[in-house]
């Protein structure tokens, strides 16, 4: 009681008097067991819920500062915690009571049995409660020092309790601090929020909070008794900026900023902070700054004078080399490592990571190579298997592969300078063995040092290139040979002068010198290193000089594969040259090789000459059309009315006037290859004529276009050749499908399309009633490119033409023709009526074709006779496989069953068709087949031991192997009778039939087992 | 399980055979060959790697032989190691891979390539045994891992 009595006058005393000297008896008493808390708090309510502020802080403060005095572990958890839920409170009391709350706080964070619950309240409440701004510098410092008590000792807790709210909490708190002694604190905490704490978005806040210091300029005033010193704020802030490696973005701005001011000593704090962060912050954002630092840190050393400010540049510039180089260092004793194992298992593996280095930069290719190459060298010598050789010689190829990439303009920086001779030594000797994958792997070597730039005076170079040349000259290997051509091919880009003076002079006397030899070699080079316009003009006049050469040669009869060649390899150069832009902007291929070759030809088929069937021979025509088609397709537009019209008023006048006349030699025959009645290499040409006319873009007009259609007319109805009259065909279809009756106003002769149609319907219409059956094969040929014509460009006309074509099917001489007619309708013709010659085409014009004509199609199908119900299903099996996936899935249903049915007719190309289409259908809509698998899979069967034909077996297995994607239920129960028959037809007399036999048994066996549907 | 080989050396594979204009020719026998058996075989997943025999050098095609008059195949394959515990199961799996693919009038012997493995002498014997390899189909669980083997990838 009289303990009790003593506590009441002490509260009063302190409360009411301000006297403050009983406190420490009053902690005492508690320490030795006289008195409890809980009597003292008990004892203090009144005073604590008074409605006087003033009562109620000195309360408070009476128990903080008993608190203090107590011993850490004296209080029991229960007891922290209800303290603390008490003073937590009084935070968001009136603004008096709390600098005594937070005092009586901080002596809890030091408590010993504080409960994890605390620790968060704490924080909690400081970081809402609190306007750490507003406070006193005593009471801010109380914060500092509750947060940094709780950091040292309840910091997983934090992390995981509070983890981004803590640090914006903090940056909130700390913002705007101005005293030194709080900012020593503040610092301290700081640097270990960042260490510690994820900074998530909070990133460049925590750092503007910190970095606003920078750079500290302070001085402690005479007589501190704190004795705080510039350098401590200068180390408290820099240990914050380098507490986190992703401050490099915001902070190297900063520093470098800092750098160029005037103040001394914020040149040399931003150049220590500098050295310090460097080694910190990860490389990339430093990389983006190097250049800008070097530049800085290099004037400083060079004009500032100041001793200190070099000190301090010189440190951070070893800061910022050490902090690059940390990566170099690890690469090179990564690939030590595997580069010296005895294996060379990781080698190709090692070999790529050095490649990936050392294409960096041409700094790190010097480095890269000067490290790499010795040990490889040494490596290869020491090596005697084939394959580690060529291992080793790819992996050093690669790498001789990433100097091409920069130019090395000191003459002796060069990486492969110094490994010449031994890198030479080794590709010659590799190229003499006899494994064909190392000589091929050496060859790349050869190749790759060849196209290195700055390596080796130019006339050292040219003789590697000419050693190439001889070298792809000899060589049988494919595989090799393409590499060489390949090389030329990239040299003839990079440097064409040298390609025109070594290897194109060479090729030329070879070619001349040795006329009996296979110039195949020759011609494929001449190809490769047709790369641009001058290159391309000089091979083209050799190649035509060549082939005139061969013309008046009369041995060349005995060679008509020579010509085929020639052709063959302008037609590749003309190809490859128009899709190159740049080649297209000299028209050399219009006004110079177009004419040319048509005069030769032309030339030769009004003369009597003996080499006559070699080079009017339809692969050499096949050849010539070619080239033209890709010439004239490409006819640009910026030239219109130019060079074209002229070209195409001689081409007209030569081919359709007569208007040919031989300035040289007195012609035997006129040239008249549009006449039925010609001579049979005059008509051979009309499929070149096709090509002119066919390719040309839409806007240009064709003169005469009335005269020529009626000509051709008349020779495709009575032309013995097919291949002419067909040419003649698809010449008027392309003709039909881009004319445009608009442009055709503006011309003084209109021709109308329409009524032309429907006169050649009415005759072609009498052709195909009667008559020999030559004609009538070309009127159905006329018909059907007629009908392509239309149908791409959805004319009106159209209609009649599909449903004539239709009717056709049940035609007993002339339905299988019409049927393969549907073939020509839907599918891309190469030569005429394609994009690339453009034509007309309408978008999804198979779809409208499809959906229009199916109905009629199996209505023909059900009502036609036998004989010639195949005919229906081939058309339809035509249509089928054209068909996008998504059109087909709803349309297939109904159709199906007639494919089955295709399957059980002895014809030949119906069912091939039938079973190729199956095939792809089997993937496409596997629901629809399997509703069939009991009339399919006999049949395939049966038709895989098909007697006459192997494509029919090797069809019918193939479609039989990929009925396994059905699901098992289906097709289990075939199982063994498929396996059963099949084991007939692994003995089949042929190979591939073979082949197809064992996968689909194969596929077969794992029906029903786990496999199935894995692989 | 830890696998016998764990790094094996990987070989490369052989390019598709060339079609020769013969073999398009339907009225030519085209006669079994060797490389045609190779091909039968080489694409064979090894029962350890996501590899083919051809792959891990397991068989070769120098190492076959075909007689057609005679009607009969030798195979023989070397495991990677001598002591390789999965060459029953391969020498197995060329054995099925063979049954379902020749026509059965050739006879088969499937064997491991001399001094290339510990105890070759007892694997040839089972594969030899055709009692033994028929039991060894009946096998559920063997057969499941055959089929592994067999299942090309597509």
């Amino acid at each position: 009681m009289a303990a009790s009595m003593l506590q009441n006058d002490v509260i009063r005393n302190f409360i009411t008097d301000g006297d403050n000297s009983s406190i420490s008896e009053l902690a005492q008493g508690i320490i030795c067991g006289d008195n409890k808390l809980l009597e003292l708090v008990e004892s203090l309510g009144p005073h604590l819920t008074d409605k006087n502020t003033s009562v109620r802080a000195r309360g408070s403060l009476l128990l903080a500062e008993v608190l203090h005095q107590l011993p850490n572990n004296l209080l029991l958890a229960k007891e922290v915690e209800l303290l603390c839920t008490f003073l937590c409170e009084r935070l968001a009391d009136h603004h008096s009571i709390q600098p005594p709350a937070l005092y009586g706080l901080l002596a809890l964070s030091n408590a010993a049995n504080l409960p994890t619950d605390c620790v968060v309240q704490i924080c909690e409440h400081i970081f809402l409660n609190v306007q750490n701004q507003t406070l006193s510098r005593q009471d801010r410092g109380s914060v500092y020092s509750i947060l940094s008590n709780l950091l040292n000792s309840h910091t997983e807790v934090l992390k995981l309790r509070l983890g981004t709210n803590f640090v914006h909490g903090y940056i909130q708190v700390m913002d705007a601090e101005k005293d030194p002694r709080n900012l020593i604190q503040a610092f301290r905490c700081a640097s270990q929020v960042i260490n510690t704490f994820p900074l998530g978005v909070f990133i460049e806040e925590m750092f503007e909070v910190v970095a606003c210091y920078f750079p500290i300029d302070f001085t402690p005033p005479e007589d501190d008794p704190h004795r705080i010193t510039r350098g401590d704020l200068i180390t408290g802030l820099r240990s914050c900026l380098a507490a986190s490696t992703r401050f490099g973005q915001y902070c190297f701005p900063l520093l470098l900023e800092k750098l160029t001011s005037d103040v001394t000593s914020a040149k040399i704090d931003s150049l220590q902070t500098l050295a310090t962060c460097a080694a910190v912050y990860d490389v990339k954002s430093l990389q983006e700054f190097q250049c800008s630092f070097f530049n800085c840190i290099k004037n400083e050393v060079l004009d500032s004078g100041n001793q200190k400010i070099e000190m301090s540049a010189l440190e951070a510039l070893k800061a910022i080399v050490s902090a690059l180089s940390k990566f170099q260092v690890k690469l090179r004793s990564c690939c030590q490592v595997h580069l010296n194992s005895e294996s060379l298992k990781y080698l190709p593996l090692t070999g790529r990571l050095l490649h990936s280095a050392a294409e960096g930069s041409e700094v790190a290719s010097v480095f890269v190579l000067g490290h790499v190459m010795p040990k490889l060298i040494t490596r290869y010598t020491a090596c005697t298997q084939v394959r580690q050789r060529r291992v080793i010689l790819e992996v050093m190829t690669d790498l001789i592969g990433i100097c091409q990439n920069f130019t090395y303009t000191q003459s002796d920086s060069h990486p492969m300078q110094q490994h010449k001779g031994s890198v030479d030594s080794i590709l010659m000797s590799a190229l003499n063995e006899s494994d064909p994958r190392l000589k091929l792997s050496a060859a790349k070597g050869i190749s790759a040092i060849a196209l290195l730039n700055n390596f080796q005076p130019d006339v050292e170079r040219e003789a590697l290139v000419t050693k190439i040349l001889n070298f792809y000259l000899c060589e049988k290997d494919p595989l090799i040979r393409n590499e060489y051509r390949s090389v030329m091919s990239r040299l003839s880009n990079s440097n064409p002068a040298m390609i025109m003076q070594t290897v194109l002079l060479k090729l030329s006397s070879q070619l001349n010198t040795d006329p009996v030899a296979d110039h195949q070699y020759l011609f494929e080079m001449f190809e490769a290193i047709s790369t641009n316009m001058k290159l391309v003009s000089t091979v083209l006049e050799q190649l035509l000089l060549h082939m005139k050469n061969k013309m008046s040669d009369q041995n060349s009869a005995q060679r008509p594969e020579d010509f085929q060649l020639i052709t063959k390899t302008l037609c590749n150069i003309c190809s490859a040259a128009v899709q190159d832009d740049k080649c297209i902007g000299s028209d050399i291929l219009l006004t110079s090789l177009l004419p040319e070759l048509l005069r030769i030809f032309i030339e030769f088929s009004t003369s009597e000459h003996t080499l006559k069937s070699a080079l009017f021979s339809d692969k050499v025509i096949d050849n010539l059309s070619a080239v033209v088609r890709n010439i004239v397709s490409h006819i640009d537009e910026r030239n219109f009315k130019g060079i074209e019209s002229t070209l195409m008023n001689s081409v007209i006048s030569v081919f359709h006037d007569n208007g040919y006349s031989d300035s040289k030699k007195q012609t035997s025959l006129p040239f008249r290859p549009l006449l039925a009645t010609s001579p049979e290499a005059q008509l051979s040409l009309v499929p070149v004529f096709t090509s002119i006319i066919a390719s040309l873009p839409q806007q240009i007009a064709i003169p005469k276009t009335q005269e020529i259609m009626e000509t051709l007319l008349e020779l495709t109805m009575h032309c013995s050749q097919q291949r002419t009259s067909t040419a003649a065909s698809m010449c008027m279809a392309a003709v039909i499908n881009k004319h445009s009756e608009l442009l055709f106003f503006s011309e003084k002769a209109v021709w109308n399309s329409n009524d032309w149609l429907k006169n050649v319907q009415q005759r072609l219409s009498c052709s195909l009633k009667e008559g020999e059956v030559t004609r009538k094969k070309a009127a159905m040929t006329l018909w059907v490119w007629l009908t392509k014509a239309l149908v791409l460009r959805s004319h009106p006309m159209a209609v009649n033409f599909v449903t004539k074509l239709i009717e056709l099917l049940s035609d007993g001489d002339m339905g299988s023709l019409a049927a393969e007619g549907f073939q020509t309708v839907l599918f891309e013709c190469e030569d005429v009526l394609n994009k690339n010659t453009h034509a007309v085409i309408r978008i999804m014009y198979r779809q409208r074709f499809f959906v229009e004509n199916v109905g009629k199609l199996v209505e023909g199908f059900n009502t036609s006779p036998t004989d010639t119900k195949k005919n229906y299903l081939l058309a339809i099996s035509h249509l089928l496989k054209v068909l996008p996936k998504q059109v087909l899935l709803t349309e297939l249903p109904p159709l199906f069953p007639l494919m089955v049915q295709s399957l059980l007719y002895e014809d030949k190309d119906l069912q091939l068709s039938t079973l190729n289409a199956l095939y792809d259908l089997t993937h496409d809509a596997p629901k629809v087949v399997a509703q069939h698998v009991d009339s399919v899979i006999p049949q395939l069967l049966t038709l895989a031991k098909h007697k006459q034909n192997m494509k029919i077996r090797i069809a019918a297995l193939k479609s039989l192997g990929v009925m396994t994607v059905l699901s098992d239920h289906v097709i289990l129960p075939y199982k063994s009778q498929v396996t059963r028959t099949l084991e007939q037809v692994l003995d089949d007399h042929k190979r591939l039939v073979r082949n197809e036999a064992v996968l689909a048994r194969g596929e077969w066996f794992l029906v029903g087992t786990a496999q199935k549907g894995k692989t | 399980m830890s696998l016998d080989n764990a790094n094996p050396v990987i070989f490369e594979a052989t390019q598709a055979r060339d079609v020769s204009p013969e073999e398009l020719d339907d009225d030519v026998v085209d006669p079994f060959d060797c490389r045609e058996i190779f091909d039968l075989i080489r694409l064979i997943n090894d029962p350890e790697h996501p590899l083919t025999l051809e792959e891990l050098n397991v068989v070769e095609g120098s190492k076959i032989q075909v007689n057609n008059d005679a009607e009969s195949v030798s195979v023989e394959f070397t495991p990677t190691i001598p002591h390789c515990s999965m060459a029953t199961l391969i020498g197995l799996s060329i054995r099925v891979k063979l049954l379902r693919s020749l026509p059965p009038r050739f006879k088969v012997d499937v064997f491991i390539s001399p001094g290339t493995h510990v105890s070759e002498e007892a694997v040839n014997k089972q594969l030899a045994d055709k009692e033994r390899v028929a039991a060894a189909l009946e096998n559920s669980h063997l057969i499941d891992v055959v089929n592994q083997c067999l299942a090309t990838r597509r």
